[in-house]
């Protein structure tokens, strides 16, 4: 007779039901109970971590079991990338859950076991600090550049008070963004339109190259980065815009989550060589007429001077992007910012909402 | 420098108990395993390795954080003691 199994293996579409329990217990206790939950589980998991992608990369996400229980999960998402020119396999990890009875040694095999795999970049965006403990004790390292994000308040009042105190706040949120003021975004000259697939895959292929490191999308990875983004409900409509210069001569784009008397969540923005503040205004003047009371980000590092000159707050919301490569100069160029390496690239499109 | 596998688990105890708020009303903590107590998670794992190499100046591989004896304090000791004596 076969003993039950007990380590770390590649995780296939037959685990999704145990997966999800395990899932669901550890990072979702509390929700409600229904029907439908795990077919939410399973198109989830097909749609991300066992899509054609996915399983072509020749890059699995794992399982750890404990004599035949699957007592651990870390999702795996092949990124295409390019460095300097080259093509460059990532991985990016995710939904890293382990069953409390098994904390402690469990979670470091996984991770070791991740970050040994044939990919030439492993990383994660949105990593709490035991996380990261883990990620470091596994020869990875803290990208700081990406670990910071800004906020912009719009309307700063209706940020800072309850939604129900929303009509009490609006009368003072006009006085203090009066037309011309320092808080309110003019608008800025050229001109923004609607950003298709296509014309978002040239925008990328047009800016990336300063840096050394950053995304090798293709139509079909694209489209499915921002349907995975539209998924997000919650967070808003998804706005992805191209902006141009008088001379209809396109200066960059942004990619954002727009709510109307809620928080913008900006995904991707890219600019040309000395645009970035011509992009940035108009970002802030959109998600202004969106109604947007206040819009946070992820520091992309062109766009840092912009931000500051802009009012916007930088500080650290709570994530870690880690990095880990067998080849240092990739994890260099995250860690000292040379990258473009945005939410879009990262778990933003990979949580289960 | 301590020498003895029972100081070396002494050792460890006091710093399980200190960095990880186990109180005094709990009984010795020598014999129990770590984790499935829940006491100590992955991340403290962690602190628990960087603080066994840094104490008894050593480097654990990934055998011996895997193994079965690196989830009590008395098998952790004993994987200290005797990697701690080897040749080097």
């Amino acid at each position: 007779m076969l003993m039950p199994y007990t380590g770390i293996r590649q995780f296939y579409e037959d685990d999704i039901p145990e997966v999800a329990h395990l899932h669901r217990h550890v990072m979702r206790p509390d929700a409600p109970a229904g029907s439908g939950w795990m077919q939410e589980y399973q198109d989830y998991f097909r749609n991300v971590f066992l899509n054609d992608a996915a399983i072509d990369s020749g890059l699995s996400s794992l399982v750890f079991q404990r004599e035949g229980r699957i007592a651990g999960f870390l999702g795996v998402m092949p990124r295409r990338m390019q460095f300097q020119g080259r093509p460059l396999l990532a991985a990016v990890c995710s939904q890293f859950v382990v069953d409390p009875a098994e904390r402690g040694q469990a979670g470091l095999q996984m991770l070791k076991r991740c970050v040994a795999g044939a990919q030439d970049l492993s990383l994660t965006d949105e990593a709490a600090d035991c996380t990261r403990k883990i990620w470091e004790w596994c020869g990875g390292r803290t990208a700081l550049p990406y670990s910071m994000h800004w906020i912009r308040p719009l309307r700063p009042l209706q940020a800072a008070l309850p939604r129900v105190l929303a009509p009490f706040a609006r009368p003072i949120d006009a006085i203090v963004t009066a037309p011309a003021g320092r808080l309110r975004p003019s608008q800025p000259p050229g001109s923004r339109a609607l950003l298709d697939q296509a014309a978002l895959l040239d925008c990328l292929q047009a800016c990336i190259n300063p840096c050394s490191l950053g995304p090798a999308y293709d139509a079909q990875s694209i489209t499915w980065a921002l349907e995975r983004a539209c998924r997000r409900t919650e967070c808003g409509a998804v706005r992805a815009l191209v902006v141009r210069d008088d001379s209809q001569v396109i200066t960059g784009w942004f990619v954002y989550h727009a709510r109307r008397g809620g928080h913008g969540e900006v995904l991707q923005m890219g600019a040309q060589p000395r645009q970035h503040r011509h992009v940035l205004d108009h970002l802030l003047h959109d998600a202004w007429q969106q109604g947007v009371v206040m819009l946070a980000g992820r520091l992309e590092p062109a766009f840092a001077p912009q931000l500051s000159e802009n009012g916007c707050l930088l500080y650290r919301r709570g994530y870690w992007t880690l990095v880990h490569s067998k080849r240092p100069e990739v994890a260099h160029a995250l860690q000292r910012g040379d990258a473009f390496f945005s939410r879009l690239e990262g778990e933003w499109c990979l949580r289960f909402s | 420098m301590v020498t003895s596998q029972v100081e070396i688990a002494s050792v460890i105890e006091r710093f399980v108990r200190k960095q990880f708020r186990i109180d005094e009303t709990v009984p010795s903590l020598c014999d129990a395993h770590l984790f499935e107590s829940g006491f100590v998670d992955s991340a403290g794992v962690v602190e628990l390795i960087a603080f066994l190499e840094s104490t008894f100046t050593i480097r654990l591989d990934d055998d011996q954080v895997f193994s079965e004896d690196f989830t009590t304090i008395n098998g952790i000791a004993a994987i200290v003691e005797k990697t701690a004596s080897a040749p080097r």
